[in-house]
C-alpha cells in the first residue's frame, strides 16, 4: 500500500510566516444599551470550556477565544498569479465599551514549504497558518491582498470576521433594539515579516471607504500591529458613524433630534485611540495622526453635533414660547 | 574643545499600569511518558464467563511489557500508567461491584496491573452532569473543499457526521439513454488514491425544533466519538476552564452499586504513575480496528486549545522528549490477533 510509509513526526516548532494577512470587521452590537462587563464576558465565551479575556481600564474590552476556519482557496498574487493556500484562519471577537463589536481575522502565510495539499491533521497541528503550494513573492501577496476585491475562490477574511460577529446576533443578552443606524466597516491589513528590519508602514484610505494598512516588521511586533489595526478600525468606524449621523440629521427634518441624540449617547464618550494602544505602535499612531488627524476630525464633528443639538433645542424652546404668546 | 554627548535614551521601564485578565489559565499537569490502555471488552463480555476475560489479559501481558520498555522518556526513569475503559454507555447492568471485582482479580491474575478505571459514559456526561462530549463537538473543524473555502464557511460541525473528503454521488438523469452518472468519492488529503471515511459521531433523538438543551439530552454519541474524547483526555488535551475535562479521583475502597455513581476516572492503584501522558497506546482485540480508524479521523479534526498544547510542549522540551505536533501521531494502537 502506497501510504504505509510511516511519516516522521512533525517538528513542533512551525516555520515562520513571511506574510501575515488580516481583516477587521467593525459594527455596532445590536442592543439599546451597552452590554455590562459580566454579560459581555458571557457572550464572548464563544468556545465552550474557555473564558473570554477582558480588561476594564480605561475602556472596558472583552476578547473572545480564537475560532478557526478551514481554508482552501486562492490569494490575489499582485502580479496576476493566484497561489493556492490551504490551512486555517484564526479569528476572534472584540467588544469595546459594551457596544462596539469587531470580528478580527488573520492568517499566517508560509511560502515554499509544500507543493501539494497535505492530510488535514498537518494543518490542524499548525492552527492559524496557511501554506501556499505555488510559488509566490511575499511583496506580491501583500499588494494583491490589499488591492484586489475578494472574488470567487479568493481569500475573504472580512467574511470570516463578519461570521464571528454574527455569532452574537441571537444571544439572549442583547435586545436587538439599537437606536443608532450604522454600517459595518472593513479594514484590511498585511504584514511583510522580515526579521531585523525597522518597522515601516503606511495606511491607504480607498475610494470604497476601506482603510488598508501595510507594514514591514519583525515577527515579534505582529500581535501589537494586529491590535493597532483593531484600534484603527474601531476609531475609523466611530468617526464614520458620527459623521453619517450628522449628515442624516441634515436631511431627515423632524427626526433630526432623535438621530443626534442617539449618536451622542452611543458614541459621544468613547473616542480614546490610545486607551489600549501597544507601546510599540505609538510611533505609527502618532505619525498617522500627524497627517490624517482623525482625532481632530472627531473633535470637530462632535462639536458640530453638539452645536446642532443646542441650536435645535433653542429653536424648539422659541417655538414653544411663540405658541404660548399666540 | 566642547563635545556634546546626547542624553541617554530612557530605558524602557516596566509599565506603570497593567491590566489584562486572562479568561482561562491552563493548569500544569503531572504527566506520565506513556498511558497504556490494557484491553477492551463490551459490557456483555464482562457479564459473561471469566475465561475469555482472563484470556484477553494474558494476551495483553507480553505487549504491555514491550510497550513499557518502549516508552520515550528522554533519559529519565520511565513513567508509565495503565488504564481500562468500562463500556457502560450503551448497556449497563446493575452488578457493577461484581464486575469490578472480577475485572481487577482476573487482570491481576494475568499479571496486568490496572492503575486507572474510567467509564465510557463519563466521556459523554460527567458525574456532575457536565456534557464533556460537547467540548469535543464544538472543537471539530471540517476539512475545506479544494479551491472552494475562502473563509466564510461556519466552522461548526452540525450534522453529526464527519468525513475526510467528499462522498460519491449518484445522479439519476431522466434520459433513457443515460440511466445515471456516478462521481467517485474523494479523500481531500489523499496520496495517490482515496480512502474516503465518513464517521457517525452522534444521532439526535429530539423532535425537529426542540431547544438545544433537549437536543443535547437526547443525543446519543457513537462509540468512536466517546473513544476520541477518551484519547484526548488521556493526552491531557481536552480541558474545561484550563483543567482536564475528566479528573482523577482516588478509589475509596468500596464499589458503588450503580455505574453512574462511579467517579469519572478512578485511581485503583495507589502507587500508579500519573494518569495523563505525553503519548498513549491502546492494546485491544483487532475487531476494534474500524472503530479506532474512526477515532483517529475525529482526532485529526480536533482543534486543540493552543495554550494547552504550548504548555505540554514546553514541559516535554524541558524533559528532553520530542512530542509530535500532530495529535493523532501521539496515539498508537496494538491490535491483538484472533477474535475477542
Amino acid at each position: 500500500m502506497a501510504r504505509s510509509v510511516a511519516p516522521s513526526p512533525e517538528p513542533t516548532s512551525p516555520h515562520k510566516p513571511q506574510v501575515v494577512l488580516g481583516a477587521v470587521t467593525t459594527g455596532l452590537l445590536n442592543t439599546s444599551e451597552p452590554l455590562p462587563l459580566d454579560a459581555a464576558r458571557q457572550v464572548l465565551a464563544l468556545v465552550p470550556g474557555v473564558q473570554a479575556d477582558w480588561r476594564q481600564y480605561p475602556v472596558e474590552q472583552v476578547v473572545s477565544p480564537d475560532l478557526f476556519f478551514g481554508l482552501d482557496c486562492r490569494l490575489a498574487g499582485g502580479s496576476g498569479s493566484q497561489p493556492r493556500i490551504i490551512g486555517t484562519a484564526r479569528a476572534h471577537a472584540v467588544l469595546t465599551a459594551g457596544h462596539f463589536l469587531q470580528g478580527s481575522a488573520r492568517v499566517d502565510v508560509l511560502l515554499g514549504v509544500s507543493t501539494t495539499r497535505q492530510p488535514w491533521s498537518h494543518y490542524m497541528a499548525h492552527p492559524g497558518v496557511v501554506e501556499a503550494i505555488n510559488k509566490a513573492r511575499p511583496a506580491d501577496i501583500v499588494t494583491g491582498f490589499l488591492r484586489d476585491r475578494p472574488g470567487k475562490s479568493l481569500l475573504d477574511l472580512g467574511n470570516t470576521g463578519a461570521y464571528v460577529m454574527s455569532l452574537l446576533d441571537q444571544v439572549p443578552q442583547i435586545d436587538r433594539r439599537a437606536r443608532l443606524k450604522t454600517q459595518t466597516h472593513r479594514l484590511l491589513w498585511a504584514a511583510h515579516v522580515q526579521e531585523g528590519v525597522e518597522p515601516d508602514g503606511h495606511v491607504e484610505a480607498g475610494d470604497d471607504g476601506v482603510f488598508r494598512v501595510q507594514m514591514s516588521m519583525p515577527s515579534e511586533l505582529l500581535p501589537d500591529f494586529m491590535e493597532m489595526c483593531e484600534i484603527l478600525a474601531l476609531h475609523h468606524w466611530l468617526l464614520t458613524a458620527l459623521k453619517n449621523a450628522f449628515d442624516r440629521s441634515s436631511r431627515t427634518g423632524p427626526s433630526a433630534e432623535r438621530e443626534l441624540e442617539a449618536a451622542l449617547s452611543y458614541l459621544g464618550h468613547v473616542w480614546n485611540p490610545k486607551a489600549h494602544l501597544p507601546h510599540a505602535m505609538r510611533w505609527f499612531w502618532d505619525a498617522l495622526e500627524d497627517v490624517a488627524q482623525l482625532s481632530w476630525e472627531w473633535q470637530t464633528t462632535l462639536t458640530r453635533v453638539r452645536d446642532k443639538v443646542s441650536l435645535l433645542t433653542r429653536k424648539a424652546i422659541e417655538e414653544t414660547l411663540l405658541k404660548e404668546v399666540l | 574643545m566642547v563635545t556634546y554627548t546626547p542624553p541617554r535614551a530612557p530605558e524602557p521601564s516596566a509599565p506603570i499600569f497593567r491590566e489584562h485578565h486572562r479568561g482561562t489559565t491552563v493548569k500544569e499537569l503531572s504527566l506520565s511518558h506513556l498511558s497504556i490502555e490494557v484491553g477492551h471488552f463490551y459490557m456483555k463480555d464482562l457479564e459473561n464467563g471469566e475465561e475469555p476475560i482472563l484470556a484477553q489479559f494474558k494476551r495483553v501481558k507480553p505487549w504491555l511489557e514491550a510497550a513499557k520498555a518502549s516508552a520515550v522518556s528522554g533519559g529519565s526513569t520511565r513513567r508509565v500508567s495503565t488504564c481500562f475503559l468500562i463500556d457502560d454507555y450503551f448497556h449497563s447492568w446493575p452488578d457493577a461491584p461484581e464486575i469490578m471485582e472480577k475485572l481487577l482479580r482476573l487482570s491481576d491474575q494475568a499479571g496486568v496491573t490496572i492503575d486507572y478505571v474510567a467509564r465510557e459514559s463519563a466521556c459523554a456526561r460527567r458525574k456532575d452532569g457536565f456534557l464533556v462530549a460537547e467540548l469535543l463537538a464544538a472543537r471539530l473543524l471540517e476539512e475545506p473543499e479544494p479551491d472552494q473555502d475562502t473563509g466564510g464557511r461556519p466552522p461548526a460541525v452540525t450534522s453529526g457526521w464527519l468525513s475526510n473528503g467528499k462522498p460519491s454521488r449518484e445522479a439519476t438523469i431522466l434520459n433513457a439513454m443515460e440511466a445515471h452518472t456516478w462521481e467517485a468519492p474523494l479523500e481531500y488529503g489523499r496520496i495517490n488514491h482515496s480512502i474516503y471515511v465518513d464517521v457517525e459521531m452522534w444521532r439526535d433523538g429530539a423532535e425537529p425544533g426542540a431547544d438545544r438543551e433537549d437536543v443535547l439530552n437526547r443525543r446519543q454519541y457513537s462509540c468512536p466519538f466517546l473513544a476520541a474524547v477518551w484519547q484526548l483526555v488521556r493526552l491531557g488535551l481536552l480541558r474545561k476552564d484550563g483543567v482536564p475535562a475528566l479528573e482523577v479521583t482516588d478509589f475509596d475502597g468500596t464499589w458503588k452499586s450503580e455505574w453512574s455513581q462511579f467517579p469519572d476516572i478512578m485511581r485503583v492503584n495507589p502507587n500508579a504513575a500519573p494518569f495523563y501522558a505525553y503519548e498513549s497506546l491502546s492494546i485491544m482485540p483487532q475487531n476494534f480496528l474500524p472503530i479506532e480508524t474512526a477515532v483517529r479521523t475525529i482526532v485529526d479534526h480536533f482543534q486543540v486549545q493552543q495554550d494547552v498544547m504550548a504548555k505540554l510542549d514546553r514541559r516535554a522540551q524541558q524533559e528532553n522528549i520530542a512530542v509530535p505536533a500532530v495529535i493523532s501521531q501521539r496515539m498508537s494502537h496494538h491490535f491483538l490477533p484472533g477474535g475477542k
